[in-house]
């Protein structure tokens, strides 16, 4: 060991695990906020309810980025198409983060799914449905090929051959 | 007592218990898989770590050098953030600079436990908060074109918390 510096003997507990003294330390330079690197900022939103995380959005364009794109953070929110929307051919969902994985579909009239419903469903890890009739549900999770989740509700059945297709799609992935 | 030597991007040099910087992943790491010796008496250079920082990083690893591991979380879940031990309430009383400094420097450090402590700390200081008292307490700016935010909690009304 060089003589330098040396490790000290017996002195309070900060100074026993350094071997500079605090005089010598001139204030460190300024860099970019913690809370704009994407990797802690995400930490930081865990720890706060869904509900905050969605309003996180409305402070600054690198947050509403950072969420959008998170399907860690987004796999907490369920999106629901604006009510009174039909779903017809060539619909296009209004808002969809990048991130998004979790839809429920609810007060809507679902007149056509096959246009636009398997780009967005071949994402999915959550799916939430009430309403319709069988075959539209097993259109629609057909196209679900990494569903983890499914919640039913209202007037659909738990048919056999809805259980079969979304089994097939859990054993699949 | 083993120790190494540390140099931070200030180029000053701390010499330092090997088990307490080895609470650092990226020392950890330095040590045995890429295999730095030490024993030559050459510091690892941390070029990413300001003396300031390294020196407060060290008091916290000096405490919980002997903590357990922690056991593994639900990665999806709401977690807690009323957990935090007074020792560390106390040590990360500091100004939101050095807060966020020290979050960075553990960042690079690869320090889990650091890291999740100050994270909560931060998420207790945004928790309950608007968009706007957010930017005030962060000096964060509002970089939305006019209406832009509007828009935007249009659409978070698309949004529902999902239960599990």
């Amino acid at each position: 060991m060089s003589s330098s510096e040396s490790v000290s003997q017996k002195r309070p507990a900060a100074d026993d695990v350094v071997g500079v003294t605090p005089a010598k330390l001139v204030p460190a330079p300024p860099q970019e906020s913690a809370l704009m690197i994407p990797e802690i900022a995400e930490h930081i939103f865990r720890f706060l309810p869904a509900r905050q995380v969605v309003e996180l959005r409305s402070v600054c364009a690198r947050w509403r980025e950072l969420i959008d794109g998170s399907s860690r953070l987004m796999s907490r929110v369920w999106i629901k198409f604006p009510s009174g929307d039909k779903l017809v051919q060539d619909y296009r969902l209004k808002f969809f983060p990048a991130g998004a994985n979790s839809i429920a579909v609810g007060s809507n009239e679902i007149g056509y799914v096959d246009s636009w419903w398997p780009s967005v469903g071949q994402k999915l890890a959550h799916l939430k449905v009430d309403y319709f009739g069988d075959a539209v549900v097993e259109r629609i999770i057909k196209e679900c090929r990494v569903l983890k989740l499914l919640a039913i509700d209202g007037g659909v059945r738990l048919t056999a051959s809805l259980l079969e297709i979304f089994q097939r799609g859990l054993a699949s992935n | 007592m083993s120790t190494i030597k540390l140099e931070t991007s200030d180029g000053v040099k701390f010499t330092v218990k090997t088990q307490v910087a080895k609470c650092s992943g990226t020392i950890r790491t330095m040590l045995e898989d890429i295999g730095i010796n030490p024993q030559d008496g050459e510091a690892i250079p941390l070029s990413n770590v300001h003396s300031t920082i390294l020196q407060k990083i060290l008091v916290w690893a000096e405490h919980h050098v002997d903590d357990p591991e922690p056991p593994r979380e639900d990665a999806d879940a709401a977690k807690r953030t009323d957990d935090i031990c007074s020792w560390d309430e106390d040590f990360l009383k500091v100004d939101q600079r050095t807060l966020f400094d020290v979050m960075l420097a553990a960042n690079y450090l690869d320090m889990k436990q650091l890291i999740a402590v100050c994270c909560k700390t931060v998420a207790n200081m945004i928790k309950g908060k608007t968009a706007d008292q957010i930017r005030r307490t962060f000096n964060i700016e509002n970089d939305f074109p006019p209406g832009e935010e509007d828009k935007i909690r249009l659409r978070n009304q698309f949004c529902e918390e999902r239960s599990r």
